[in-house]
């Protein structure tokens, strides 16, 4: 089976400086991903190989995740999110393992009967890996490797099923004795739970941890000397490992190192991090690639920097940007992935930490609309509810904005005073808004003037171009919307609670091209909408209501009587509808003034049903002659004429 | 399932009962499941409240209680009956078809066949023996001892039957008698026996050996004494204590004995266990985690929300680590 050549890592959702995505392209399997903060719920990677091929196998090496979805996708796609699911979301560690950190590098290998044989037949030239861990907040997890596998060519399948197989992984063979290892059982897996040893097929014996044996093989080879207590070197090696120390040795200038990270890593993840990098990364904010080990640039660069999402902050901002939030405890509420994940790794960057649910720590309840249930829980025991815009804004802007204008419970429009003052009394504000100034500074003034002296609250800090580089993606959006706000200003910044609101609203949908072009024309409409309703300069507030909504651009009119050709029909509904079709009949039986009857009884003159003729139909008309049995798409067409038509062509009639 | 659910002591019975009638009424004669689950699901909740009630929008304040039952509500109250019940009663067909219901095997369309040709009551049944099959035949048999509830101290004896002959067979079965029992109910409508061997698994050939020899073993002691079916996974039948001293015979009782595979057995558990609307909350709260439950696994949803792989299951807490739940005993689960 050729494996398939990955040319470059398109994206990573996160990637901690040393251990970076890039990583995964190397054959070391020593070399890891990992996601640079701890705790984080879910990260992705999309990798892009060097052609199109189908997808025959796949060999996972983890490291720290829970769990572990595959999803194939094309380059030449439209969409960026027309990736299929190629391997389902399969486990790697159990939560308990996760809590005790145990177990962190699993390695499964997937067969083409495991992978979704529709996503396996077609040709793919990307992957998206998505790993997620949500047991655990102290572990920086991500994958050690990962390999794909072209479908093996006649001839190799032959010899493949004559002689044992051997799987490479990294720089080091398996052996595979029965050639079953891919279709090991999910249940195999956690063999080694000390509780239920018995009950384990033994076979996944032989899977079990290979990856830290590899290291420890290695670290054993260069630094004999120094023994390694990891707690996973006691577990017999499993695989027959064939460990090249001469060709691993020279490309690891600190072998000591190494091995402390191993056994640090091992016993203590969430501590792993800080000794195996050159230099503690805090202080060395800018390493683009991993310092010291890797001795041959890549091949292909990302192509862009929109592509790389997450670089490592530049100086300066990077620091205080990862403590924005700092003793920021959130919990979500209401948001759907994958916006969810996006909006808690922005606060989670920023130094908050994250929890499911409401615990007594939590400080914040983001939540996407009043009344869920973790609203009316949170409001009970008098937390803060804050809208999504306050860690947008917050990671966009790159200070800690005062949640009180996000608050959720329709304060946003309270005392702007008591805002402004609150937001004065915060330090991390570079900028001082001169707000007093600004409100009262004529509405018809130079628009570029006002951009300079505009404060900074719904545009990323303009001096600070490096930070900008860092989210290329969201911050160009952001600037050209505020850029276009400010050729708008008589819209947008006479009043300047709005104009900030409503920024936030649209900047969390300004992620892509797409958006940020629809974005810009709404702008060129309610502009000129603007201009048109705001022709009175006197008014302060011109046209300004008009921005929030597009319905609300329509002149309001009176709403149109409906007609009531149902009067005094009573309608009875029979058999299963969906609850969205029944719902949807009711209103309009009742729109036309029918009366919906909640049983069969004698003032019923339609029963409404989808279902064929029986016998109840039978007993219902011995019982009330008059009564039509109708079906659902009658009560339609008279909405859709709106009027009152001839039910006969939808009666149900008994079948011959 | 029993085709009885407890009665609850309640200061509101009167009305519970009336809405477990109507349940009963949409579900066997008109067929309407939706009507049924509405008003079990207003009896459920109103059987739990602590004091009497007093007004129909009094009741309105319950989920599950909304203008049409609140008017019954207070029509009851008022008058003491219910004209719609009323009816139904006085209308031969619906009240013949909801009695023939009670007997295990005939189900509403059965009924309703029967009652369309004239066969309205037990005798009528006893008298039809030949129009029914086998199950219902012996539900006939049996009609007043399932109707009969069985108190938690018989539950006991049948279970310490059960899983003394299973282990007597082979060590490493593992039987589990679930539904109410479980979760610490006074008395049960059936026994629910789930059971499964660490060499049966999703992965491996059916085995119905394994649940054969079970069944055959407890027929061997006379504690199965009918078979109403009897397929790879699944034994329905009816069983019965042995005699007591005084000679005095315990109630013939319905029995379910389920196989399911090794790394199922546990999401099956927690299934069979219930409550219903326990399972329906911890679903609910597995969705939101990223997880789908049914009876047989749990899975992981991916990004697209694609279900995952099976997860390994070795017992019902595993199922509420997953989705970081406090684990709950069965005690806890009659919500």
């Amino acid at each position: 089976m050729p494996e398939i050549e990955i040319r470059h890592v398109v994206s990573a959702s996160s990637a901690d400086p040393t251990h970076c995505a890039e990583n995964l392209l190397k054959s070391d399997t020593y070399r890891k991903w990992k996601a640079a903060q701890v705790g984080e719920k879910q990260l992705s990677v999309i990798l892009q190989f060097e052609k199109e091929e189908r997808i025959h196998s796949i060999d996972v090496g983890n490291e720290g995740s829970a769990f572990v979805e595959v999803l194939a996708g094309s380059s030449a796609s439209p969409s960026e999110q027309d990736y299929e699911v190629l391997l389902v979301t399969s486990s790697f560690m159990s939560p308990s393992e996760s809590k005790a950190g145990t177990n962190l590098n699993r390695v499964r290998m997937f067969g083409p009967d495991k992978l979704v044989k529709a996503a396996a037949e077609k040709k793919w030239d990307r992957v998206k890996i998505v790993c997620t861990q949500p047991y655990t907040k102290t572990l920086a997890y991500g994958l050690s490797f990962v390999k794909f596998h072209s479908p093996p060519e006649n001839n190799e399948m032959q010899s493949k099923s004559a002689s044992p197989k051997v799987t490479k992984l990294g720089q080091f063979k398996v052996k595979d004795e029965d050639g079953n290892s891919a279709s090991m059982r999910p249940g195999a897996l956690f063999f080694s739970r000390a509780s239920k040893p018995l009950l384990m097929p033994p076979k996944a014996l032989r899977m079990e941890e290979p990856s830290p044996n590899y290291a420890v093989a290695t670290l054993q080879a260069n630094t004999s000397s120094a023994s390694t207590p990891s707690p996973l070197a006691a577990e017999k090696p499993t695989a027959k490992t064939a460990p090249s120390p001469a060709a691993a040795s020279p490309k690891d200038p600190a072998p000591t190192k190494r091995k402390f990270e191993f056994t640090k890593e091992n016993s203590v993840p969430a501590s792993a991090q800080k000794p195996d990098t050159g230099a503690p990364h805090p202080t060395q904010p800018t390493p683009k690639k991993p310092k010291a080990p890797i001795s041959t640039p890549l091949p292909c660069k990302p192509p862009g920097p929109k592509k790389q999402p997450k670089e490592p902050l530049p100086e300066g901002t990077g620091e205080d940007f990862h403590h924005l939030l700092q003793g920021i405890v959130f919990v979500l509420s209401g948001f759907q992935n994958p916006f969810r994940s996006e909006l808690r790794d922005k606060a989670l960057e920023m130094g908050a930490k994250y929890r499911p649910d409401w615990t007594p720590d939590s400080t914040h309840l983001i939540c996407a609309f009043a009344n869920t249930p973790k609203y009316s829980q949170v409001k009970g025991c008098g937390g803060t509810i804050v809208r999504k815009e306050w860690v947008l804004d917050c990671h966009r802007t790159r200070r800690c904005l005062p949640c009180k204008r996000y608050l959720m419970d329709g304060t946003l429009a309270s005392s702007s005073e008591e805002e402004e003052d609150s937001e004065e009394e915060l330090p991390a504000r570079p900028h001082k808004t001169p707000s007093p100034r600004q409100r009262a500074r004529p509405l018809s003034s130079n628009h570029q003037a006002k951009a300079s002296t505009s404060p900074a609250r719904a545009q990323p800090t303009r001096g600070d171009s490096s930070g900008e580089e860092t989210e290329p993606g969201t911050s160009w959006a952001s600037t050209s919307n505020s850029r276009a706000r400010e050729e708008n200003s008589p819209i947008s910044t006479d009043s300047e609670e709005p104009a900030g609101a409503r920024d936030n609203w649209e900047d969390d949908s300004g992620d892509t091209g797409d958006e940020l072009r629809r974005v810009e024309e709404e702008h060129r409409k309610k502009q000129q909408a603007g201009r048109e309703t705001a022709a009175d300069p006197d008014d302060p507030y011109g046209g300004s209501t008009d921005e929030n909504t597009d319905v609300e651009e329509e002149p309001d009119q009176p709403i149109p009587e409906l007609p009531d050709f149902f009067v005094g029909k009573h309608f009875f509904l029979y058999g299963d509808f969906s609850s969205q079709e029944r719902r949807l009949l009711i209103r309009y039986i009742t729109a036309f003034n029918g009366e919906v009857e909640g049983y069969m009884n004698e003032r019923v003159n339609y029963v409404i049903t989808a279902q064929e003729w029986d016998d109840t139909f039978e007993e219902a008309l011995n019982d009330n002659a008059s009564l039509s049995f109708v079906r659902p798409r009658w009560i339609y067409t008279c909405n859709e004429r709106q009027r009152l038509i001839p039910h006969q062509p939808y009666v149900v009639v008994p079948r011959a | 399932m029993s085709k009885r659910k407890a009665p609850q002591e309640s200061p509101n019975e009167g009305i519970t009962d009336f809405l477990s009638e109507l349940a009963n009424y949409e579900k066997n004669v008109n067929r309407a499941i939706h009507k049924y689950n509405a008003y079990r699901k207003a009896a459920s909740v109103i059987s739990k409240y602590p004091t009497k009630i007093k007004s129909g929008a009094e009741a309105k304040k319950l989920e599950g209680v909304g203008t049409k039952i609140a008017e019954k509500i207070d029509e009851f109250l008022s008058t003491g009956k219910l004209r719609k019940l009323e009816k139904i009663r006085q209308d031969d067909t619906s009240s013949s078809i909801n009695f023939l219901t009670r007997v295990s095997g005939i189900g509403p369309s059965a009924a309703r066949k029967l009652v369309d040709e004239g066969i309205k009551t037990l005798e009528d049944l006893r008298k039809n023996e030949h129009k029914l099959n086998h199950h219902q035949r012996i539900g006939l048999k049996y009609f007043e001892d399932f109707e009969k509830r069985i108190p938690r101290e018989e539950m006991l004896q049948m279970q310490e039957i059960v899983v003394k002959e299973v282990k007597k067979l082979d060590p490493e079965y593992i039987a589990t008698v679930c539904g109410s029992f479980r979760r610490g109910a006074e008395s049960s409508g059936d026994m629910d026996v789930l059971l499964t061997h660490p060499c049966f698994t999703s992965e491996t050939t059916k085995q119905p050996k394994l649940l054969h020899q079970v069944v055959e073993q407890l027929e061997k002691i006379h504690f199965v004494t009918d078979t109403l079916s009897k397929g790879d996974t699944k034994f329905m039948g009816v069983c019965q204590l042995p005699g007591k001293e005084g000679g005095t015979s315990y109630p013939y009782r319905r029995i379910d004995i389920r196989l399911i595979p090794k790394d199922q057995y546990y999401c099956g558990v927690l299934y069979f266990t219930g409550s219903d609307i326990f399972n329906k909350n911890m679903r609910t709260r597995a969705l939101e985690m990223g997880f789908t439950i049914n009876e047989y696994t749990i899975r992981p949803l991916g990004v697209t929300g694609v279900a995952g792989e099976p997860l390994p299951v070795e017992s019902e807490k595993d199922i509420f680590d997953y989705i970081q739940w406090k684990y709950r005993e069965p005690k806890e689960r009659s919500e």
